[in-house]
């Protein structure tokens, strides 16, 4: 594949023309040969590849040989090249590799070039390279530079390889490749470099000499461009000379992946003198103090750390250099450093920060210590190290605090975490007694938005009044104290309230603009949880495209586990709804498999019984949804709903759902009342049911909408009201396939079927069979009956029957198990 | 078809893995190297002296499986050249342990992927129907699936 490479090829093309011999200078892998067979091809010459190989460079005439598959003997240079010219006519001739070639086909250059088409390719930075340059400009070629790709070309490029990447994943892919067509095909087809590709890129770097060594090392560490000066100008010239750096001002690594081998391969020693020569060097106090703390100077990296820490713009500079100060911090002043860097660390969701620095802190007073605790007890929560998190908030809890401020703290975190066990009474209690102590206290700080923001979604999950006004007494607070940090975390509780609250739209707005906010003060961990907040309500609200675009963008992105987990169900479900839930299966039941008692197995049992449902296997979604039940002794309502639906699919009498406080999920019981009068043959009253679960679902979730409405309309199909059910379902149609609710959307052409309206599925064949064969027999191959198959297609039985049927006549196969076999072999 | 170009970095225990993986793709695979384009060269390289002389097998257009121990630069130099006859194989990890299937199976799972039914191929390897039942249960718990053909296409895939 070729890209972005017009104006090189009608370079050559037109030098062709004309006879003159060129040599195409360029690093490995950057599309040399590519580009010479692509000209060729375009002119319609017939291309005589002479390569020379590294490994048999001393070989006389190899890549003469390998051109035209003959010895190339007898007599001088002369003789062998009006052989050579005899050989070629009209044709070109390709010296590929030209650095590698062989003494004596050097010497046939003078006497080749001009006289036949010709051209020449050569690597940067190889020993050879100059002896290369020398003897084509001696033998009068011309040099075409050819450099790596641009970035728009190199992402055109990666679409072209892999249009199944998201394109945060492509942008990543360009920018680690730098643009290097080779580099970039070798990272996109293993995801993470290889082994092999490391090996491959460390051949480069062992080319190198000292003093280039060092200053690609130093580049690497400092992980963005620099002066020349700063890795001697030496260094700096043989990097640019082989390709690795560039840049007119300043220099930068021309490929992310090449700067990440190089650290790789740096010995701890020299690491740490690198680290220390560029601490030295830096003018900026902050990156200075950072390099002087990993060349294991403490004391330097203290003191410069502290400094920048002062002239700070943003909370997230502030915290990552009071982190490095607390760090390298010895003596009394060390604690209160570390606590101070580790709450700032909190505040900006760096939990693995916070941690390393409260880790190993042990302190007599025992306010300090419950503080600690605390904070440890914060961050492994962050951390999603659960077991960890209770045992400290139980050594907070047991110590004697007399610090109201703390206490309040306290108990603002105790709330939450016996939330997030489902103990939601007891977490409300907690709130209550911790906002009664804080009014009692009159403290003004920060604790008290803690402890109203937990107050506020408590209230709203028990049904208790007054959940907003919480929310919005907490926000102001922090509002007026400053704390722009942590705004975030209330923010993000309040984001919870309005979607329990059932109100999406709205909380998409915050959301968004919360996304701008922690863009602006470059927060990337509060940015990447708004941005999850923004896919969850989008897929609340219909989207499940958006929703799964940018879930996707979030976990390629994102780098802490609580990000990730956040973003994963979503991706999960929305996935689901698009009709790709097999895609995400193997994710969700890994997640099932680490069986941890928390959210998160909550989450992926969930998603597993709506994958189970779109799958056609009732059987299942309910195993999933029981295991649900069994695990919490609440019941998220949609797992309810999840269940009654397996139930009804299996012709079982759907468990009835209880009420619920969330106005969210008012809807849910509504609609397995209506499952549970569709069960008893009432088709009239299930349709009348089904309307009202749909008006409930409304904006509040779209999906869920969607399906009732569908389902109501499928309810006056079997009471026998066709003409009514028709034209429901004929207006639910477009707007469903415009949603790309495709799951729904096969149910809903399903049940036009069955009234005569037939929509047919676009004909693709692939080899013999169509792609509706395939499709069922890949099924097959995946081990479902025919029931399974009609179920999750949404077809009959009978039809399953005759696709099989069909696929195996022209496939020439005597059962379904070698019809399978074979459509797999291919 | 492309003719396999494969480095193996690893123990003596992946070269062979990959030599059999060869033969089982339908090569006539070789001992050491030979100018001969119909054939896979199998062999070490131990030093500059190997790899010229399996590069030379590969110009006459052989497929290789090198077992790669000579140093750094030999073999830099030898997987750079080889990029230039195809995309080529290397590997530096040992190979996954495959379900190990016994010869009985997988003679039984031969005959299912013709199109035979399970009667049909218990006849003609002469084992009663029940027996001809436990095997492919005892593959399909080896192949980690239901179905027999989820087996079978598993078996397919594999080979």
């Amino acid at each position: 594949v070729l890209v972005g490479r017009e104006d090189e090829l009608s370079l050559l093309a037109e030098r062709i023309e004309r006879r003159q011999a060129i040599a195409v200078l360029g690093e490995a892998g950057v599309g040399k040969t590519s580009l010479v067979r692509a000209m060729a091809e375009r002119a319609g010459k017939r291309l005589y590849e002479a390569g020379a190989l590294s490994t048999l460079s001393w070989l006389p005439y190899l890549p003469l040989r390998r051109a035209f598959g003959r010895e190339f003997e007898v007599g001088d240079a002369a003789y062998v090249a009006s052989e050579v010219e005899r050989e070629v006519g009209a044709a070109l001739l390709f010296l590929d590799d030209l650095h590698w070639a062989d003494a004596q086909t050097r010497a046939l250059l003078p006497f080749l070039a001009g006289r036949i088409p010709l051209v020449g390719a050569i690597r940067r930075g190889d020993a050879s390279t100059t002896g290369a340059l020398e003897a084509t400009a001696g033998a009068g070629f011309e040099l075409v530079p050819l450099e790596p790709l641009a970035a728009v070309e190199a992402a055109e490029l990666a679409v072209l390889l892999h249009p199944e990447l998201s394109q945060a994943a492509t942008e990543q892919l360009v920018s680690r490749s730098g643009g290097n067509p080779f580099l970039l095909e070798q990272l996109a087809a293993t995801g993470e470099p290889s082994e092999s590709l490391k090996l491959a890129v460390g051949a480069r770097l062992r080319l190198l000499t000292s003093s280039g060594r060092d200053a690609i090392g130093l580049l690497a560490l400092l992980g963005r461009p620099a002066a020349r000066e700063l890795m001697g100008v030496d260094g700096a010239d043989e990097l640019v000379a082989a390709g690795l750096a560039s840049g007119n001002g300043e220099l930068s690594i021309r490929h992310a992946l090449i700067g990440e081998a190089t650290v790789e391969e740096l010995e701890p020693e020299k690491r740490r003198r690198l680290h220390s020569c560029l601490a030295n060097a830096l003018t900026d106090v902050g990156e200075s103090a950072r390099h002087h703390a990993a060349a294991g100077e403490r004391a330097l990296a203290h003191e410069k750390a502290l400094l920048a820490a002062e002239r700070a713009s943003t909370p997230g500079e502030r915290t990552a250099h009071l982190g490095v100060a607390a760090a390298n911090a010895d003596g009394a002043e060390s604690e209160s450093l570390r606590i101070e860097a580790a709450r700032a660390f909190l505040e900006v969701a760096d939990y693995a920060n916070a941690l390393s620095l409260v880790e190993s802190l042990h302190s007599a007073d025992s306010n300090t210590a419950a503080e600690v605790a605390l904070l440890r007890s914060q961050a492994h929560h962050g951390l999603v190290q659960n077991d960890d998190a209770d045992r400290e908030l139980a050594a907070a809890v047991a110590t004697e605090v007399t610090d109201a401020t703390l206490r309040i703290r306290i108990a603002a975190h105790r709330a939450r975490l016996v939330s997030r066990d489902g103990r939601f009474a007891e977490a409300h209690a907690i709130a209550e007694e911790g906002a009664r102590l804080a009014d009692a206290a009159e403290t003004e700080g920060s604790e008290v938005a803690e402890i109203y923001s937990t107050l506020g979604y408590a209230r709203i999950f028990v049904g208790a009044p007054g959940g907003s006004k919480a929310h919005e007494h907490a926000l102001a607070v922090t509002r007026r104290v400053g704390a722009s940090e942590l705004e975030f975390g209330i923010l993000s509780n309040m984001l919870f309230g309005l979607l329990l609250a059932g109100k999406p739209a709205e909380a998409d707005a915050v959301a968004l603009e919360a996304v701008d906010r922690a863009r602006s003060l470059r927060l990337v961990m509060r940015e990447h949880t708004f941005r999850t907040w923004h896919a969850g309500f989008a897929w609340h609200l219909g989207d499940p495209a958006g929703a799964a675009a940018e879930a996707e963008a979030v976990l390629a992105e994102a780098v802490t586990p609580m990000n990730r987990e956040f973003a994963a169900p979503y991706w999960w479900q929305a996935m689901t709804d698009l009709g790709h839930g097999e895609s995400v299966r193997p994710y969700v039941e890994e997640e099932v498999a680490k069986a941890r008692v928390d959210e998160s197995i909550g989450d992926a049992l969930w998603a597993l019984a709506d994958i189970e449902l779109a799958a056609g296997r009732p059987d299942a979604a309910e195993r999933a949804a029981a295991s649900y039940f069994d695990r919490f002794n609440r019941a998220w309502p949609f797992v309810g709903v999840a269940r009654a639906w397996a139930q009804f699919e299996q012709e079982i009498l759907p468990t009835e759902l209880s009420r619920t406080v969330l106005p969210l999920a008012e809807a849910a019981p509504v609609e397995v009342d209506a499952l549970i009068a569709l069960t008893q043959g009432s088709g009239e009253l299930a349709a009348a049911t089904f309307d009202r679960a749909a008006g409930l679902w409304d904006d509040r979730h779209v999906r869920g909408a969607f399906r009732c409405r569908w389902a109501a309309a499928e309810s006056l199909r079997r009471a026998g009201r066709l003409e009514e059910a028709r034209t429901r379902l004929l207006l639910l149609e477009p707007e469903t396939e415009r949603r790309q609710l495709n799951v729904l959307l096969r149910r809903i052409r399903r049940s036009l079927r069955l009234m005569g309206v037939h929509r047919t599925a676009e004909r693709t064949t692939v080899g013999l069979l169509t792609g509706r064969e395939l499709e069922v027999l890949e099924l097959v191959a995946d081990g479902l009956t025919n029931r399974e198959i009609a179920r999750r297609l949404a077809l009959g039985r009978p039809t399953v029957v005759r696709l099989i049927r069909s696929a195996q006549q022209k496939l020439g196969a005597n059962n379904r198990t070698q019809a399978a076999a074979l459509a797999a072999r291919r | 078809l492309t003719r396999p170009l494969v480095v193996v970095e690893a123990s003596g225990y992946a070269f062979g893995h990959a030599v059999r993986e060869a033969e089982r793709g339908g090569a006539h695979v070789v001992d050491g190297w030979r100018n001969d384009g119909s054939v896979v060269c199998a062999g070490a390289v131990l030093d500059a002296r190997d790899a010229a002389e399996a590069l030379l097998a590969a110009v006459a257009g052989a497929g290789l499986v090198v077992h790669a121990q000579a140093g750094r630069d030999v073999i830099d130099r030898l997987v750079d050249d080889l990029r230039r006859f195809g995309p080529v194989d290397h590997r530096t990890s040992e190979p996954e342990p495959g379900p190990a299937l016994t010869p009985d199976e997988v003679r039984l799972l031969d005959r299912l992927a013709e199109g035979k039914t399970l009667g049909e191929a218990a006849a003609e390897l002469h084992l009663s129907r029940r027996t001809a039942d436990r095997r492919l249960a005892s593959a399909r718990r080896k192949l980690g699936v239901a179905t027999t053909a989820e087996a079978v296409v598993a078996y397919v895939r594999m080979h």
